[in-house]
């Protein structure tokens, strides 16, 4: 286990970009945790001083370094805030809609005909309707809570866990069945789905890293809005809300809020794609090439 | 159908209506008969395409959504069109060459449209060429140059997608025997590419074009309501934040019924770019 | 249709110490190790090998349209009409493709670009290589399919490949190949996909099409009944090498390399009537070739010099029959001795 982890951190370095990701994903984490205690000038109560100060300013304090806003709190700080919200209510739709996907399209897949239909019925007509869309109405009519936006963003995501996770349960079972036909007679179907789960697994993981992107924006979206995350609950769609009157005078509090969102969802994405690449040994040669390459050319310095 | 989700009366009405309004509200729309009743009624007006009457506007709501979705159409239709120009432009080239500007660009343009928040593309957009530079209008409808930001914006994440997929559509046309059987016939490369090969990968494109949809209008949403677009979708976030669940209900439905038309619209071109295809 | 030009008998393509790798992974495989060879105007040129041997490889760099990521050309010259292809630009190189020479692809239906008509795929060249209105370019095209005996040619012309049987697809590949008049036509296993029947018709159609225009036609095969229904002249390949050319009788009267024996023995259209002697073993993993004669494991006659020195491509029982054994002396009696029973 030891090895792989160090055969891992050494592809990760071959690839800049993903590294780069890693760090800057790493960095918001702690940020995120531990920031706002860390800046002076923190507090993000209202601060009419300093109302939409421009940012670059540093005898305002570091927490002040990108600007305020309308009502002059610090955007650092907020954005860190933010950071918690975004991050938490993210983790929670992939994690709640990889587990619910992944069984349903198990169930799918494995026992097949009248379920098959149902489910994939169900999730061809989830996926038909334009997410934004549906999220939209359901939170109308639910009322926009924390908890709500989950829910629905975890429906909208569902279906494409189904689908994944049904094709590789048929694919597996194929290979399965012919095994078990020859060695086991009649077999306990949980110890098969013991045996079938852990090689979906990897795929299904580089899907929930690429989804994390999509429901972040989604999430973003949405509370841009103004039918997500509703004050006083801080997150970056929100801030970027707020800053929309104050284009002419105050760009900061519009900019850097998006910024966020977009470098994150950017880290996100390549940083699965990088997992792509790891997880297909067709494909992970390349970055075990770099690896080696560079380990020759330390060698041959010394 | 409003009884599901709760009291009518509440979601109809704004939150300022009295008690007493409530309930005469509820006699009028006949929220206090029987369920059955109501039912048979919403059908029947659906089916005449009367979903009530706008709160706000006082207009019959499908009126308003009648206006509205030409604009929506208008926006989606040239975006879909400039995106399918330049994924088959870029795609076929990136596909070419492998590791060229063009394979490059096609990766980044990806990369970019994945990652990146289009409402706040619109407002930084915003920002640059209207506040800062003074070129482009900030919002509203008008001539030529109050298409270009909402466009541009909208066009982003869908050409990254398409792009990306006629590559990879590409990548195995251009590997097919027919191209090397073209070389051998003396078939100079830019023929090969756009007419031998692109020609296979077409019905790759039109079918992420239809995936695409739901991309457009989920975008549409965003961009029409950042530039004030009067389309389908800034009535709906409007109607939302009005409280104007005729709007919505009207809305919706003839979203949906749009979604369900251009689906079957696209199994047609289908049949008619693969010759192997047989109508049936 | 007008005759090649140049006299009958001119050398029109003429290939020396042609040498291709193609670069897998790590491994570099020499696919054509040292070929020369020349083909006429008028003749037919019989390039005979097992799968592996070369032979396709060897025209498709002479052609250019080599998958050049992992084949590359890295030796030799290939002159036609004056100049060396290899030395030509890449568009000059492509101008000469269809229109000066003609290619024919094994597998028809792959060759066929399944969304355009087989009428559209023939006008092409004459849109491209001659420059003819699009009407004029489809009348043409359905005159070339009645010459080369498509039935109903004209509604044929506005079909789609898939729609047509495997002879007619051959048929079609042909019309192509030969539209705008090529000097030289190469044929890469034309009938391998195609049964007996529908076979001796396309290669009837192939020699009646070079009788009438006097072209040059060059047929890559690893049968021998093909061999002994149409060639001129027959070189024999392995291991991307030649290891035998003479005139089609020779080839059979006085054999004299023991790869072309063994070909002879095995193959079913053999005209010696005796038992099938398929050949010992494998053609050689062209990563790893032994040193020595290529062929000297699979060498009934094999001696311990085959197994050192390689034989070179010298003159062999005839002054037009060359071969590369080092002791073909002995081929000769047997196949000699075979004969005469």
């Amino acid at each position: 286990m030891n090895g792989r982890l160090v055969k891992i951190s050494e592809m990760l370095r071959g690839d800049f970009f993903a590294l780069s990701a890693f760090i800057f994903l790493i960095v918001l984490l702690f940020g995120a945790t531990f920031g706002p205690s860390l800046i002076e000038g923190s507090d993000v109560s209202m601060n009419l001083r300093m109302r939409n100060a421009p940012p670059f300013q540093i005898d305002n304090g570091f927490g002040y370094i990108l600007g305020a806003d309308s009502l002059g709190r610090p955007i650092l700080p907020r954005i860190l805030y933010g950071a918690r919200t975004t991050l938490a209510i993210s983790l929670s739709v992939v994690i709640l809609s990889m587990a619910f996907g992944s069984t349903l399209g198990i169930v799918a897949g494995y026992y097949g005909k009248r379920f098959d239909n149902i489910i994939m019925r169900g999730a061809d007509l989830v996926m038909s309707f334009p997410s934004l869309l549906l999220a939209v109405i359901v939170l109308y009519v639910l009322k926009p809570f924390v908890f709500n936006v989950v829910i629905v963003l975890t429906i909208t995501r569902i279906p494409v866990y189904v689908r994944v996770a049904r094709a590789e349960v048929l694919e597996v079972k194929q290979r399965l069945f012919v095994e078990s036909a020859f060695s086991m007679g009649a077999t306990d179907f949980r110890i098969l789905r013991l045996h079938i789960t852990p090689i979906i697994l990897p795929t299904l993981l580089t899907v929930a890293s690429l989804d994390l992107a999509n429901v972040m924006l989604a999430e973003s979206s949405l509370s841009f809005l103004g039918i997500g995350v509703q004050p006083p609950g801080i997150t970056w769609g929100l801030m970027v809300a707020d800053g929309r009157n104050y284009l002419t005078t105050a760009w900061w509090l519009s900019f850097w809020p998006g910024a966020a969102i977009l470098l994150t969802a950017l880290s996100a994405n390549l940083l699965s794609n990088w997992m792509r690449i790891v997880m297909d040994p067709k494909l992970s040669w390349r970055l075990e090439r770099i690896r080696t390459a560079k380990k020759t050319r330390a060698g041959a310095t010394e | 159908m409003a009884r599901l989700t709760g009291d009518p009366a509440y979601l109809y009405l704004p939150d300022t209506a009295t008690e007493e309004m409530r309930a005469q509200f509820r006699e009028v729309q006949g929220f206090n008969d029987p369920i059955l009743a109501q039912l048979g009624h919403y059908i029947w007006n659906a089916m005449q395409l009367d979903f009530g009457m706008s709160m706000r506007r006082n207009i019959p709501a499908m009126e308003a959504v009648a206006l509205a979705f030409p604009w929506t159409l208008r926006l989606a239709g040239i975006t879909v069109v400039l995106s399918m120009i330049v994924a088959m432009i870029v795609g076929p080239l990136a596909a070419y060459k492998p590791g060229s500007f063009f394979d490059r660009l096609a990766s980044v343009l990806s990369l970019a449209a994945a990652s990146m928040p289009d409402f706040w593309l619109a407002i930084t957009a915003i920002l640059v060429f209207a506040v800062s530079l003074g070129v482009l209008p900030t919002s509203g409808i008008g001539g030529p140059e109050y298409w270009i930001l909402p466009v541009g914006v909208l066009m982003f994440r869908i050409t990254g997608t398409t792009t990306q997929v006629v590559r990879g559509s590409m990548i195995s046309s251009l590997a097919a025997p027919y191209v090397k059987a073209a070389k051998a016939k003396g078939m100079p490369d830019k023929r090969i590419i756009f007419v031998h090969a692109l020609r296979n990968s077409v019905i790759a494109a039109v079918t992420v074009a239809g995936d695409q949809t739901r991309g457009l209008i989920n975008g549409a949403v965003i961009v029409e309501t950042v530039f004030g677009w009067p389309g389908i979708g800034k009535l709906m976030i409007d109607a939302i934040s009005q409280r104007d669940f005729a709007v919505l209900q009207a809305s919706v439905l003839a979203t949906a019924a749009a979604i369900f038309l251009l689906n079957i619209i696209l199994d047609l071109i289908y049949t008619f770019l693969d010759p192997r295809i047989d109508v049936q | 249709m007008s005759s090649g030009s140049g006299e009958i008998g001119d050398i029109l393509l003429s290939v020396c110490d042609l040498h291709v790798e193609f670069q897998t992974g790590s491994s570099v495989v020499n696919a054509v190790n040292g070929v020369t060879f020349d083909v006429r105007n008028g003749e037919t040129l019989a390039v005979l090998g097992e799968s592996g041997s070369g032979k396709s490889i060897t025209f498709e760099a002479i052609l250019g349209i080599l998958d050049s990521p992992p084949g590359k050309v890295t030796g030799g010259k290939a002159v036609f009409e004056g100049n060396n292809l290899f030395e030509l630009s890449r568009s000059q190189r492509r101008a000469i493709c269809g229109n000066r020479i003609g290619m024919i692809f094994q597998d028809p239906l792959s060759a066929l670009n399944p969304v355009y008509t087989a009428g559209w795929q023939i006008a092409e060249m004459f849109r491209v290589h001659r420059g003819l209105s699009a009407a004029d370019a489809n009348q043409r095209a359905v005159d070339l399919l009645k010459l080369v005996g498509m039935p109903d040619a004209e509604r044929r012309a506005k079909s789609y490949p898939h729609e047509f049987s495997g002879g007619m697809r051959q048929r079609l590949i042909i019309a192509m190949a030969l539209a705008v008049d090529p000097l030289l036509v190469i044929a890469d296993e034309p009938t391998t996909a195609l049964d007996v029947t529908v076979e001796a018709q396309i290669l009837a159609l192939l020699k009646s099409l070079q009788n009438q225009n006097g072209i040059g036609l060059v047929i890559i095969t690893h049968s021998m009944g093909v061999v002994a229904e149409i060639a001129d002249r027959v070189c024999v390949m392995y291991a991307g090498r030649i290891v035998e050319i003479a005139d089609v009788r020779a080839i059979f009267a006085e054999t004299a390399h023991p790869y072309t024996l063994g070909l002879l023995n095995s193959n079913p259209s053999s005209m010696s009537g005796d038992r099938l002697t398929p050949i010992v073993g494998q053609p050689p993993d062209l990563a790893s070739i032994p040193p020595g004669c290529p062929f000297h494991p699979r060498c009934t006659l094999a001696k311990d010099k085959c197994r050192t020195e390689e034989p070179e491509l010298q003159q062999g029982p005839s002054q037009f029959h060359s071969v590369a054994c080092h002791f073909f002396m002995e081929v000769v009696a047997d196949r000699e001795r075979e004969v005469s029973q």
